[in-house]
């Protein structure tokens, strides 16, 4: 009987946040055209959960977890240097060598209003304030990504550890270029990330950014009225493309639509970054940290064809192929264009799920399910229950998940919430 | 509503930031390598989309290999989708179907939904009898057990 209420006792104790063996904060990095908690303010849709809310949930264990809001079409270098500044606080710094590379797109070094403050207490320029200025070695932090998020965070932690990856002072004086900031981060999650590039970004093509009505119309279904320009932020300042504060989107694009960096020719950019092109030129010097523990989730909302009775849309392919993979049924409708044998319908040339060789057709919509795992070339395992420092330890992929149900757009707290416990779960016994 | 809507536009927003516009590329000469099995129904139009393969690894344009028919196929299943919704019965579909496709297709689309229809009534009555976890399949005959799986409760895989 005693050993009995021993045990009860001791699994009671393993489940409870209380004796976890970290309470480090979480901090949430969202993806290609992600937004911060202010954008959507006035509705409650929120990036990291939609009408639910994944940041507070997550705060029910005790933790402070932060949400993020960096550039969302620019690349993972920018993002990254926004997302250490926003953390610590500090003024955006990109980097000399990376800035002067881009220079003929307009690229700045020090750009304004990209700032955030470390002490409310001093704040005369009333920034944002920095999400936790403490962290450093003794106050390390757990990234958790979605999408072009889980890109961002690899990044962010190569600059930490190794700094300028051409030399040291290559990039000035920047903090984030000096290196040696080991053991600033305990771990780093991936959620749905293209980590060897997305073939959407093939399969779609051209980067035409007719965003000026597409951008306003978000704001606007997102009930805060598209021309007030209080929404939808690209916060490209380091480009000087600075929107207005009385500006609105439609303006804003139109504005700057001739600016270079919306060119494909324009590496330095979300586009650029998500491509296998890309992500395979960012993979070759973003490298996986000794003293990280790496996370990573996946996602899948295609099936094999089949003649019949897959689960499978029959509108948009009505006769499918067993070596292809299909958008299924319940696939958020927006997204099951790209997502099969052809992209439909109003251009025909292949999908995601017939494009580039086999492994690559199992999809979420957005990102093919094989380059969730991990960046190729790097250690990796499945996750047995005990993680492995500096290797990718993969969780599995969800299936019957799209891009967006992992963040819980259209989904339930039933089907999101658990997630998100699992992985808390496991990052509390780091 | 709204949630639907926000979001349809941000992926269409999405669409744009990463595409399209440009019309598809000229029709190659089709050099792909031999197709994959196809799973078409017996008697299937040899125009349907399975007809084609593309060798990997190229551009997605330039491996283009639609067979010309596709997009009146999938705006007739569009247009059926669509008369369905507003209460259309089988007889005007019938005649929306026939009245663009080949014979051939509209007895594969035929065979195809009857099949779905009885399929879609076993997982009913297995989701009746023992829920939706994927073990209930085990009441399957074998070769049902692998469309189970798409119709089974989500779950992580490995």
């Amino acid at each position: 009987m005693k050993t009995l209420t021993s045990i009860a006792l001791a699994a009671l104790l393993a489940a409870s946040p209380a004796h976890a063996a970290n309470n480090d904060p979480v901090v949430l990095v969202h993806g290609f055209l992600g937004f911060g908690t202010d954008t959507f303010a006035a509705t409650g849709f929120k990036y990291w959960g939609g009408f639910n809310d994944i940041a507070a949930h997550m705060r029910g264990s005790g933790r402070p977890v932060y949400s993020a809001a960096v550039g969302p079409v620019s690349s993972n270098w920018d993002r990254a240097v926004e997302l250490y500044y926003q953390i610590k606080g500090g003024c955006a710094d990109y980097g000399a060598r990376h800035a002067a590379l881009h220079a003929a797109a307009g690229h700045i070094q020090k750009p304004s209003g990209k700032c955030w403050a470390a002490d409310p207490a001093n704040n005369p320029n009333n920034y944002p304030l920095a999400l936790y200025p403490q962290w450093d070695a003794q106050h390390p932090l757990h990234l958790v990504s979605h999408s072009q998020g889980g890109q961002t965070i690899r990044t962010l932690v190569q600059l930490l550890e190794n700094g300028s990856p051409n030399g040291a002072g290559s990039e000035g004086d920047g903090a984030l270029f000096s290196g040696g900031k080991t053991g600033w981060i305990k771990s780093a999650t991936t959620i749905s990330t293209p980590h060897n590039g997305t073939t959407l970004r093939d399969v779609v093509v051209d980067f035409v950014p007719m965003v000026s009505e597409l951008a306003g119309g978000i704001v606007q279904l997102a009930g805060l009225g598209g021309s007030s320009g209080d929404g939808y932020k690209f916060r490209l300042e380091q480009y000087g493309l600075a929107q207005g504060p009385a500006e609105s989107i439609r303006d804003y694009v139109a504005r700057t639509r001739g600016a270079p960096f919306w060119q494909l020719s324009n590496h330095d950019a979300a586009q650029w970054d998500l491509g296998p092109d890309g992500a395979a030129q960012l993979n070759s010097w973003v490298k996986a940290s000794p003293n990280v523990y790496y996370f990573s989730i996946g996602s899948r909302a295609t099936e094999q064809g089949s003649w019949c009775c897959n689960n499978t849309d029959r509108v948009i392919a009505p006769f499918q192929n067993s070596a292809y993979q299909y958008p299924r049924n319940d696939m958020i409708f927006f997204l099951k264009n790209a997502a099969g044998e052809w992209v439909v319908p109003s251009v025909l040339q292949r999908g995601m799920g017939s494009y580039r060789a086999a492994d690559w057709y199992a999809n979420d919509g957005v990102v093919n399910t094989n380059s969730m795992r991990a960046p190729a070339g790097q250690a990796q395992q499945p996750f047995s229950g005990t993680p492995v420092k500096g290797s990718w330890n993969y969780l599995g992929y969800y299936d019957h998940f799209d891009h967006f149900d992992v963040i819980g757009w259209d989904a339930p707290p039933s089907m999101v919430y658990p997630i998100y416990d699992k992985l808390l779960n496991i990052l509390s016994e780091l | 509503m709204r949630l639907v809507l926000a979001i349809a536009a941000l992926a269409a927003f999405l669409l744009a930031m990463l595409g399209p516009a440009q019309p598809p590329a000229a029709q190659p000469a089709l050099s792909a390598p031999p197709a994959p099995t196809a799973v078409l129904p017996a008697g299937a139009s040899t125009q349907a989309p399975v007809a084609a393969a593309a060798p990997p690894r190229r551009d997605a344009r330039s491996t283009t290999q639609a067979p010309p028919d596709i997009s009146q196929l999938l705006a007739v299943e569009s247009s059926v989708r669509s008369a369905r919704q507003r209460g259309a019965g089988e007889n005007e579909t019938y005649q929306l179907r026939a009245s663009r496709l080949t014979a051939a297709q509209l007895e594969s689309l035929l065979a195809m939904e009857l099949a779905e229809s009885n399929w879609t009534r076993r997982v009913a009555e297995l989701r009746a009898h023992c829920g939706g976890s994927e073990s209930c399949g085990a009441r399957l005959r074998a070769e049902d057990q692998p469309r189970w799986r798409s119709y089974a409760d989500a779950a992580l895989r490995h």
